[in-house]
């Protein structure tokens, strides 16, 4: 994984395989029914890319005050098992809000061609942390 | 798979084997669900998609922020009602696009599952018929769950 310091951070992850286990567990654990791919395994896929982006430094997000306001994504093709996607996370914004900060960010998960296989689009409600 | 839907609606499971074509017309309803959600489903949610934020774990997390307790992850919620969606197209696959806002909170009581209310109309054909924008609303205890909840199908095989 590798991040750099810019405000406009971004995070690239490392390679992960979309294996059976991978997908019965979170099948599991949204109701997808067995031989399905569930349409939001992505948010497993990505988990480790947006974790680095919460925890940068340069963000300054206290994750015990920080809430989810807001996902989308787009299906640029299903995900299938044996898929080898590499995610990419960019910070697109960061302003005031609420009393917080609102930080948004995209996520892109690309093949192993380079393809892109899905987009999301997340949006955190966070408390001001003391610098 | 985890047995938390209820009041299935015996409108026949779709073949997902098959290539299947579905139509659809704006107005359409989808069949009425409840789902519930329990505090063994966040913890198993946390596990398989990795997100261990403590306020859908800890009462005293999620106190912290103001909460009145543990609250479900918004991506679970979202994808149990994306999964009713994706069931009624013909399956996960047909999913290509989803956009949420999540609104209100679900809190999750210890004793027993938070009940939400599921309602899915379609308010958009594409041109061609082959994709379908289906607006959902969700509501836990009467309060909304999303301030908008679309969730983009495609239709044909």
């Amino acid at each position: 994984m590798s991040t750099d310091n810019a405000d406009d951070l971004v995070v690239v992850g490392d390679p992960v395989t979309v294996t059976d286990a991978v997908v019965t567990r979170f099948a599991g654990a949204v109701g997808t029914p067995t031989g399905q791919v569930p349409a939001t395994l992505a948010a497993a896929l990505t988990a480790p890319v947006q974790r680095a982006v919460m925890e940068h430094p340069a963000l300054r997000i206290d994750l015990a005050r920080t809430l989810h306001t807001a996902q989308s994504s787009e299906h640029h093709r299903p995900i299938r098992v044996g898929d080898v996607l590499t995610a990419t996370a960019t910070v697109t914004g960061v302003r005031s809000a609420r009393g917080g900060r609102l930080i948004g960010f995209d996520t892109v998960l690309r093949d192993a061609d380079g393809e892109p296989v899905q987009t999301l689009t997340s949006a955190l409600l966070t408390a001001e942390v003391e610098a | 798979m985890t047995g938390r839907e209820e009041d299935t609606q015996d409108t026949g499971a779709p073949d997902m084997t098959a290539t299947t074509t579905r139509t659809a017309a704006p107005g359409e309803v989808l069949p009425s669900r409840t789902l519930s959600i329990s505090r063994h489903d966040l913890r198993r949610y946390a596990e398989a998609s990795g997100d261990h934020n403590p306020i859908h774990l800890d009462d005293e997390a999620a106190q912290a922020l103001g909460l009145p307790g543990v609250v479900a992850h918004g991506m679970l919620t979202s994808a149990l009602a994306i999964g009713l969606v994706a069931e009624w197209a013909g399956g996960a696959d047909r999913v290509t696009a989803t956009s949420f806002r999540f609104a209100g909170p679900v809190v999750v009581p210890a004793d027993e599952p938070a009940r939400l209310e599921v309602a899915g109309t379609v308010k958009k054909v594409s041109e061609d018929g082959s994709t379908a924008d289906v607006a959902l609303a969700v509501t836990c205890g009467g309060a909304k769950v999303f301030g908008k909840a679309i969730v983009t199908v495609s239709l044909a095989g």
